[in-house]
């Protein structure tokens, strides 16, 4: 379990996160939110990459903030939203390089590192892109890559910022379908960020609306994602309708096009 | 490795035989063995040595500044030990131990430099290229203004010799010293060659991995600061091998580290090798070896960006 | 508004590119005179009938010769070809005239009294004096450039490999040039082969200039750009750009005049001891390439010295200040004597100038004519290190450098002198590929000695196996606040100790001390005991 409390962070021109507190069980926890609302700078923080200026992190009763870095990655994998790599590694060597918080740094990964990162791309159906060079891969590709890279980790906690980013469409459900697959065949708990509230609906359990630097909204997700909500965090208005059984949002539609509040921040339920 | 180590001993060796005093290996006299054991072994060492020590440092700021044109002297390291040597040289002549000794403390003063400059201009590796700009056009204006002060007679051939880089004169008294420096600079990096690798992804994604980054980036440009003022601080500015090493060895044997920085160490020290072999044979005056590795590097460099199969990414 | 002002630096810059055009160009190639004989004849007549050639006496009497006069008179016949600034060679050929000394007989005027102006069409002069005409002081080459000792004749040459000479400038032909042949064939530099000669004119030496004055309080020389340059006198102050005129000035004992010099001369530990004042007084100035020009204006020198190698826009430039500007080459025997003369004159000490020359034409005299019948296996091969500032690494001369023409003349072979420029840097591996037979050893801090450096050498196990230093022979140059192996006033014991260390059965009764001592006494006023000395002595 995932237990975040008076999480508080600023970057030079502001604060950023204000008093962020949620808590994740289990399954797939999604951080809903319009762009700036500090999404990617809470899991930054939660994945030890920046140093929040308060408040407290706790994953299974122990206190990821007086961690070391290894200790720290462990138990926490994170997948950026960018691509930072520029070598042309190749894709089994990416993978490989998830292993490093169980590796001997003198040393680098042995034998057993290698099976796991092996094992990490047979979960994820990719063998056959092993010895490519991953600046060569498509986006869809690269982002599965990462995706295994963060399972040969081998975290507790899974993070991916923004995992359906620059993704197209039929991509954008696959990546998703992967990360879903994680959460209930291997146990492990999950927390993406995504904008889109129809993802979120289909494949969330957990579901967390961030305005502004702070949680405003958290609960199941078809408790949340609601009409109400929506428009007052997107200032949009929308409609919800079933069919077959599942949820979907739509933008609704006056004269003028999109029903666009003026006013954001209404009430949330 | 095993292929390259041996390609390399096979440079090591032959170069002992090749020099302007030329004789054969089964009819050696005293003279022949002074000059094979006391003039070119010792500088036939040296010109290993440095030739690793600088590979890897390009190495190194290749891959943590994510950049490939990164050479040695991005933290102005080479720049701070060219002014360490030539304030030495216009101001306490004839003690070449006090050049040598300045341009070993310069170099790593102007690391240190660059270090705190780069907590002013901003955090992370832009800050560190941005403070080793400066600093290196700082010190390069200082020894631009040295040569000027110099008596065009006497100094300041020696200072523009100097600067153009060269083994001559090396014996085992002067890599007595520094051998120190240069070892632990070339065991310490091939020791982090993984997580040098985990750095060349970046900080955040390092950090994300669990590589306490601040510490060993700390470490890493520490080691190469220690090789590269040392390498300057026994012969001079030695320019490209740092840069081209890196290449030829990627083209070799790919881009990760595991094999790489063994691979850049070796083919580094076989090119600073034969280029040494070059200026002190080819002419009977010794030719200024920052002009060999320059005039063999350059197009040793172009041929390997022409034929790159590989692009960066985004 | 723009575009006036877009038209406006256009015209500034094309007047510009064709001011500087015309401004240049003040020499005889760029009138229009072709650069090379031409050997047919050309559509206008040849002027064989009239007055090619006016000579000028020194009491002013003119005789004027035409081309059967000159045919009429003793031929001299003989090879030779000119070295341009820019290093071709060319117009290699036979040539056949008068030499300058019949011509200058008809007027009266061959004696050492005299100088000679040499005029051409285009205004063009040069001025030579008696030793020219003997054809002394004149550097010879061979047809690849490289000097070589040898004798030439300066005759005044009407034929060029058996066609007549032709130089064509405004609608004129003139027949003659000045030439330098010998039966050798050896070239000379080109700024002597004046072309389309009218004038030679006899000029008395005291005067200094061809108008006659002795009042007007200048003296006119021509210094090593063949510039004529009138300095006022007497002479107060001095600025100095080049370090080794600044010793010459010294010689002649005007040093205490030298306001600004090169580190070279202010920390010249002989001139500190002949002149204690010499730190405070000088002051940094540049060097012949680059100076501050604003730094010699502040001195308000009478005359700037600096070195035919110099930058001539800082010559200009100091020129335009209203300061002369004399350049000496000092690296050849002759040019150095000559550049003697030429500070002798402008310093107003024409008499020590020449007792020096004299003392210096003597000393060679003693040791060439001991070393003259020395075949080239009798000549040792000589191999001069210098120590060069990085550990265990030396430098020896390449063939620019006065060094290896003082082992020449010393009778030895440099094994150094094919490398290119001056000081090269050299390891031990080639000098034992060189075996040399007999090493000198030179310094120029009094810091690291000589002496030092040759203790180093015998010490260091890399150079023990070298025959030379195993049989003793090698040897530390002495240094007595300037060493005696570069082109300063002491270069004269340089050859006297060299020539004595390279053959010491033939100058067995040459005693260097005595020698030093004499030059200091004469020239310093110092005995061999007010000096240290460092260095060994054979």
């Amino acid at each position: 379990m995932l237990l975040v409390e008076g999480l508080e962070f600023s970057y030079q021109n502001g604060k950023v996160l204000e008093g962020v507190g949620f808590s994740l069980e289990s399954g797939i926890g999604c951080l809903l939110g319009p762009n700036g609302a500090g999404k990617s700078t809470l899991i930054k923080c939660i994945a030890g990459v920046l140093q929040p200026t308060a408040g407290r992190i706790e994953l299974n009763g122990a206190s990821l903030l007086s961690m070391g870095f290894r200790e720290r990655s462990k138990l926490v994998s994170y997948a950026p939203q960018e691509f930072g790599i520029s070598f042309p590694y190749t894709v089994f060597e990416v993978v490989l390089m998830g292993r490093n918080p169980h590796v001997n740094p003198l040393e680098g990964p042995g034998e057993d590192d290698e099976e796991k990162a092996w094992k990490a791309l047979e979960a994820l159906g990719i063998t056959d892109l092993a010895e490519k060079p991953f600046t060569n891969l498509s986006g869809g590709q690269k982002r599965l890559i990462l995706i295994a890279r963060a399972l040969a980790q081998e975290g507790e906690l899974l993070l991916f910022d923004e995992p359906t980013s620059f993704l197209d469409f039929r991509n954008q459900h696959l990546v998703l379908s992967v990360i879903g697959g994680l959460a209930k065949d291997l146990g492990k708990l999950v927390l993406v960020s995504l904008h889109d509230p129809n993802q979120a609906l289909l494949f969330c359990d957990t579901v967390f609306l961030m305005r502004e630097g702070k949680v405003v909204a958290s609960g199941r997700a078809e408790d949340v994602v609601t009409g109400e909500n929506l428009e007052a965090l997107y200032g949009v208005g929308v409609r919800l309708i079933e069919v077959d059984g599942l949820r979907f949002v739509v933008p609704e539609k006056d004269e003028t096009g999109l029903n666009l509040n003026s006013s954001c921040g209404g009430r949330y339920r | 490795m095993k292929r390259y180590l041996l390609a390399y001993a096979v440079v090591f060796f032959l170069s002992l035989f090749v020099g302007r005093f030329t004789f054969s290996p089964l009819d050696m006299g005293e003279i022949e063995k002074t000059i094979l054991l006391d003039v070119r072994l010792p500088r036939i060492v040296a010109a290993s040595l440095l030739g690793a020590s600088l590979s890897l440092a390009g190495l190194s700021f290749q891959n943590l500044f994510k950049n490939h044109l990164a050479g040695p002297n991005l933290l102005g390291v080479t720049s701070g030990a060219a002014f360490g040597a030539v304030l030495a040289i216009l101001i306490f002549t004839f003690n070449p131990y006090l050049v040598q000794g300045l341009s070993f403390l310069f170099g790593l003063v102007a690391v240190l430099i660059a270090w705190k400059l780069s907590r002013l201009v901003g955090s992370g590796t832009v800050g560190l290229i941005l403070a080793g700009i400066a600093v290196s056009a700082f010190f390069s204006a200082l020894v631009g203004m040295a040569k000027y002060l110099a008596d065009p007679y006497d100094k300041l051939p020696t200072i523009v010799f100097w600067l153009l880089g060269s083994f001559a004169g090396i014996r085992w008294t002067d890599i007595r010293f520094f051998s120190v420096p240069l070892v632990v600079s070339i065991l310490g990096i091939i020791l982090l060659r993984w997580p040098l690798n985990i750095l060349s992804l970046g900080d955040e994604e390092a950090k994300g991995l669990g590589l306490n980054v601040p510490f060993y980036r700390r470490l890493i440009i520490g080691l190469a600061a220690l090789g590269v003022s040392a390498s300057t601080a026994i012969a001079g500015m030695i320019s490209w091998v740092g840069l081209v090493s890196p290449h030829i060895a990627r083209l070799l044997v790919g881009h990760d580290n595991r094999a790489l920085v063994p691979a850049s160490a070796l083919v580094g020290a076989s090119l600073l090798l034969i280029c040494d072999d070059l200026a002190r044979t080819l002419t009977p005056a010794e030719l200024p070896l920052g002009v060999v590795t320059s005039l063999v590097g350059a197009p040793i460099l172009v041929a390997i960006l022409a034929r790159r199969r590989y692009h960066v990414a985004r | 508004m723009r575009k006036a002002l877009g038209l406006l630096v256009v015209f500034i810059l094309v007047f510009g590119v064709v001011a500087s055009g015309c401004i240049n160009g003040s020499e005889n190639a760029s009138m229009g005179i072709s650069t090379a004989p031409s050997s047919q004849t050309s559509s206008i007549s040849a002027q064989s009938s009239g007055v090619v050639l006016t000579l000028v006496g020194p009491n002013g009497e003119k005789k004027e010769l035409t081309l059967d006069d000159l045919k009429k008179l003793p031929q001299t016949e003989g090879k030779g070809g000119l070295k341009t600034k820019t290093g071709t060679i060319k117009n290699v050929g036979t040539y056949r005239g008068v030499s300058l000394e019949e011509l200058v007989k008809l007027v009266n005027g061959l004696s050492g009294d005299y100088h000679y102006v040499i005029t051409a069409a285009d205004g063009y002069s040069v001025s030579v004096d008696y030793d020219f005409l003997q054809g002394n002081g004149i550097d010879t080459m061979d047809e690849n450039g490289n000097s070589v000792s040898g004798n030439v004749m300066p005759i005044l040459a009407y034929e060029f490999n058996g066609g007549p000479i032709e130089f064509e400038l405004d609608g004129e032909v003139y027949p003659l040039e000045l030439a330098l042949v010998s039966e050798k064939g050896y070239v000379t530099p080109g700024n002597f082969w004046v072309k389309a000669v009218v004038k030679i004119e006899v000029v008395k030496a005291s005067t200094g200039s061809s108008s006659g004055a002795q009042t007007t309080g200048y003296v006119t020389v021509q210094d090593f750009r063949n510039r004529t340059v009138k300095v006022k006198q007497p002479v107060e102050r001095i600025v100095s750009l080049y370090g080794l005129a600044t010793q010459m000035v010294y010689l002649l004992g005007d040093g205490q005049k030298v306001l600004g010099s090169t580190p070279l001369a202010m920390n010249d530990g002989f001139i500190q001891l002949i002149d204690p004042e010499v730190k405070n007084r000088m002051v940094f100035v540049g060097s012949p390439k680059s100076a501050n020009i604003e730094t010699v204006k502040e001195l308000n020198p009478d005359v700037v010295f600096t070195a035919a190698w110099g930058d001539e826009r800082l010559n200009e430039g100091i020129e335009t200040l209203g300061i002369p500007v004399i350049a000496l080459d000092l690296e050849t025997v002759d040019n150095y004597l000559k550049s003697l003369e030429i500070m002798g004159k402008v310093l107003g000490k024409e008499e020590r100038a020449k007792e020096a020359v004299e003392y210096y034409r003597n000393a060679l005299k003693v040791v060439t004519e001991g070393t003259a019948s020395l075949s080239e296996g009798g000549r040792p091969r000589v191999l001069l290190v210098m120590y060069s500032m990085k550990s265990k690494a030396f430098k020896v001369p390449g063939q620019d450098y006065f060094q290896n023409r003082l082992i020449e003349m010393a009778g030895g072979i440099s094994v150094s002198k094919e490398l290119p420029g001056g000081w090269n840097v050299v390891n031990v591996e080639q000098i034992a590929s060189w075996d040399p037979d007999i090493i000198i050893v030179v310094s120029y801090s009094l810091q690291y000695p000589s002496t030092k450096v040759k203790e180093d050498i015998m010490n260091d196990p890399a150079w023990q196996g070298i025959r030379a230093v195993k049989e003793g022979k090698i040897y530390a140059m002495p240094n007595d606040g300037e060493s005696w192996d570069y082109p300063a006033p002491k270069w004269i014991l340089g050859l006297y100790w060299t020539a004595k260390v390279l053959h010491p059965e033939l100058f067995s009764d040459l005693d260097i001390e005595k020698e030093a001592n004499d030059l200091y006494e004469r020239f310093y006023g110092l005995s061999i005991e007010d000096v240290t000395i460092v260095g060994d002595m054979p």
